[in-house]
């Protein structure tokens, strides 16, 4: 993104902020539609679960609504969306491990062999298949992963953010970034491989 | 994880996929993968994790509908209301029972026996009455004045 984009961005956010405060209903529409599709990834990606990170996100949304005058803009409206996000994943996560132990039921795969590889022929409906089967097994991974190291996978895949940005939102070292994204990395692609 | 380059440590090749190594090891990096077949390997597959994944929480179809959940929004603003008013109520009645307890604490009502004990006299005239009453423990004496 150029500086002038990101400049205009500021602006917008700024005066979206500025309506919001005053309770202008509209502007809560904006607000829906322009942080929705990376909250409820977030949310997703943390929760593993589609109706809760749909509820997760619309809770986010009226709880940044109702608290807007306390927003300070010493962050962007993003980040503060983002950091209420994680809180809320966190909070549902603490809930469920209360009620029930994770557990996963893992779908088995007949034949994963060159997924990493890319195919020229993405379209044909054998590489299709694979792509699904590969999907299906990789999102199995992602579940065994810790909760911790999953988090941190999330915010450097889906906002692609930096290991320093990850360490401030989630208040650890940026060494322990770097750690955490490794072991993801490396137990996905363990749990992948022994798939072949 | 298979890789048999022993000359760049995997942990170097996620920070390289993050872009997070210093400028000159990251160029170092950049050039040695031109003749490993094994270190690229590993950062193609570092890479994929995060398209695939990306890929998929990207299509999950959910999606929000901004009036819908505006109505939420109204009903919940709707009742608050109604708690904060509760709690107001709470407050004032908790207000009143400290005021009234303190009263009688500094009365002394809570432990003796209110009331007077006995009239002991009293004036009656056209214009106004006078009654003189002791309390019934200390001897305390109150005078009750009346204008008719």
């Amino acid at each position: 993104m150029n500086k002038i984009e990101s400049n205009s961005d500021a602006i917008n956010e700024q005066d979206l902020v500025k309506r919001l405060q005053k309770g202008q209903e509209w502007s809560f529409n904006v607000l829906v539609n322009k942080y929705q599709d990376r909250l409820l990834k977030i949310a997703y990606g943390v929760t593993l679960d589609r109706e809760e990170s749909l509820e997760i996100v619309q809770d986010v949304f009226i709880s940044a609504f109702k608290n807007i005058k306390t927003f300070r803009q010493d962050a962007s409206l993003a980040t503060w969306l983002r950091k209420i996000t994680i809180n809320q994943c966190l909070n549902w996560k603490r809930k469920w491990k209360r009620r029930f132990k994770w557990h996963h039921d893992p779908i088995e795969s007949e034949n994963d062999k060159n997924l990493f590889k890319e195919s020229k022929k993405d379209n044909d409906p054998e590489t299709l298949y694979r792509k699904k089967q590969f999907e299906e097994n990789l999102m199995t991974a992602i579940k065994k992963l810790p909760e911790k190291i999953r988090l941190v996978f999330v915010l450097n895949a889906f906002e692609g953010l930096s290991y320093e940005e990850i360490a401030k939102t989630l208040n650890i070292k940026k060494g322990t970034v770097s750690s955490r994204l490794y072991s993801a990395r490396k137990n996905l692609i363990n749990s992948l491989e022994m798939k072949d | 994880m298979k890789k048999t380059c022993s000359r760049y440590r995997s942990e170097d090749i996620s920070r390289f996929v993050d872009n997070e190594l210093s400028q000159a090891r990251y160029h170092e990096l950049a050039k040695h993968l031109r003749d490993c077949p094994d270190c690229r390997s590993l950062v193609e597959k570092y890479k994929n994790l995060t398209v695939m994944f990306n890929d998929h929480a990207g299509h999950t179809g959910l999606k929000i509908d901004p009036a819908a959940l505006k109505q939420n929004l109204v009903i919940t603003t709707q009742s608050s209301p109604k708690k904060i008013l509760g709690n107001i109520y709470l407050k004032l009645a908790s207000i009143a029972a400290i005021l009234i307890i303190s009263l009688f604490w500094f009365q002394g009502g809570m432990f003796r026996s209110t009331g007077p004990s006995a009239i002991v006299t009293s004036v009656d005239t056209d214009f106004s009455s006078v009654m003189i009453i002791e309390t019934q423990k200390k001897k305390h004496t109150i005078i009750w004045f009346s204008e008719t």
